[in-house]
């Protein structure tokens, strides 16, 4: 009797321990999940904030370097001087003053348009993702092409949006880095996602090289794709394609954040 | 020779005493008095001093005693059936609590009623404290495999749960043997060492539970569920 109760009393001790033992492991492994969770997070709004920055500064560069000296050029033209000059100086003057006005405005346009493309705006993500690989096309250095298989319904203009900002970035490092010869784009989407895959056959990168430029203050487009996927609740996977020709990128949008526009 | 009995009879007084302590505690210290656990171990301990020192202490109940413990188990899987039907959270168990519940305590009655009044019955006993042990089981498993309930020691439900599984576990084979060995002195003294050791144990345990504040929080971080 008395070692029975000695063996059951151990066994019920060291389940109590083993619990507890467990359950401190377990708040060890939460702290570590949280703690590189708050690390992502971190370097991810560090990415957001310096591309912000950088984008504040391209426009400031743009408004500075091109819209001011062409304005300043204008005014010169449009002096007190040019009253009195004769007929035909004056009106060289206000034809010059009229074309660099015109050059400006489109200029603006042009900042405008790379901040919020009115195709984007006006008929949706596949026109305007259309545009985009047209105008890639158009300069003949890669062929690029694209395809949506089902987007009847349309996302929400700000997924919109987010979806095609990361396709511009993913293209603008395909460009940069890849030295691709094609990038072709499709989607699709099934009860539950919607998709994008880009195929390019340049030099990509899989998973593991971006988890290796997450933690590196490297790859700052890269960390904005992340962070906007990360707002459509998205997962985007860098993967090489089976076949080893192909890089692939997927992008997958959950279909409860993929409010749909009939 | 002498001093074995003394000793055996100083233990079995600590023991009785020793109910006196969660008791005082839940009623003068206790942290969190609203707790499912310690009014179950409060209403344990308060049944406990009224049985030792108001009923067996009278002469005239010695007779009943076998009765009273046969009463005092079925008093206690009731109200510990009703702390884990509480504090499990599947309903698949609760429903399995609910079924051997009313099975159980049938045959607890019915063993009252029928069993020898001068014998004592190992079976009820052995069976309700196997019932604890696997509840205490389920119970400390699904707390570990819960992701969200953090600091499992900082709740009092723990300790109480802890009481019940090193009492029920120690108890299980002196209580089995009982039946045909309480009339031997040898095994007398030596049931009474370990169910009177156990007892305070227990009671010590339940003292830490009504000592501690409820302080179970749901951790701020969880393991996303799959769906």
């Amino acid at each position: 009797m008395f070692f029975g109760t000695l063996g059951m009393l151990a066994l019920a001790v060291g389940l109590v321990i083993f619990i507890i033992f467990h359950q401190r492991r377990v708040i060890r492994y939460q702290l570590q999940l949280k703690e590189m969770e708050e690390e992502q997070q971190k370097i991810l709004l560090n990415a957001s904030i310096r591309w912000q920055e950088e984008e504040r500064q391209r426009i400031a560069a743009d408004l500075h370097d091109d819209a001011g000296p062409l304005l300043a050029t204008a005014r010169l033209y449009l002096n007190e001087n040019l009253v009195r000059q004769d007929v035909s100086t004056q009106l060289q003057a206000i034809y010059n003053a009229k074309q660099i006005i015109d050059d400006t405005i489109q200029l603006i346009r042009n900042i405008s348009h790379s901040l919020m493309p009115p195709t984007l705006k006006n008929f949706g993500l596949e026109s305007a993702v259309n545009d985009l690989f047209q105008k890639i096309s158009g300069s003949g250095s890669i062929n690029a092409s694209c395809r949506f298989h089902d987007y009847r319904q349309r996302l929400r203009p700000e997924q919109e949006l987010l979806v095609f900002r990361i396709i511009q970035e993913l293209v603008n490092n395909i460009l940069k880095h890849s030295n691709a010869s094609f990038i072709h784009v499709t989607q699709n989407y099934n009860e539950e996602k919607f998709f994008i895959r880009l195929h390019h056959d340049g030099r990509g990168i899989t998973q593991v090289d971006v988890e290796r430029l997450n933690k590196s203050a490297l790859g700052l487009g890269l960390k904005n794709i992340q962070s906007r996927a990360k707002v459509l609740h998205a997962k985007i996977d860098f993967e090489k394609d089976l076949s080893q020709t192909y890089y692939k990128v997927t992008l997958e949008v959950p279909i409860e954040e993929y409010e749909m526009i009939s | 020779m002498e001093k074995e009995p003394k000793i055996s009879n100083a233990l079995r007084n600590i023991a009785i005493l020793s109910d006196l302590l969660p008791l005082i505690l839940f009623l003068f210290f206790a942290k969190s008095k609203k707790n499912v656990g310690l009014r179950v171990a409060f209403l344990i301990s308060l049944y406990s001093i009224v049985v030792n020192f108001f009923i067996l202490s009278n002469r005239h109940f010695w007779q009943y005693t076998f009765v009273i413990g046969r009463f005092t188990t079925i008093v206690e899987f009731s109200l510990f059936s009703f702390l884990f039907y509480r504090i499990i959270v599947s309903s698949y168990f609760k429903n399995g609590i609910a079924i051997i519940f009313f099975l159980v305590n049938t045959y607890l009655v019915y063993t009252l009623i029928t069993f020898s009044k001068t014998l004592y019955d190992s079976v009820p006993v052995g069976i309700t404290a196997m019932i604890f042990f696997i509840y205490c089981i389920f119970y400390l498993f699904e707390r570990v495999r819960d992701a969200s309930s953090l600091f499992l020691y900082s709740s009092p439900d723990f300790w109480v749960v802890v009481a019940i599984i090193i009492y029920s576990a120690g108890t299980f084979f002196p209580f089995i043997f009982a039946q045909s060995n309480l009339n031997k002195p040898d095994f007398d003294s030596e049931y009474i060492l370990i169910h009177s050791t156990l007892y305070v144990l227990k009671n010590l345990l339940l003292c830490i539970a009504m000592l501690t504040k409820d302080k179970t929080q749901t951790a701020s971080y969880s393991i996303p569920k799959k769906k």
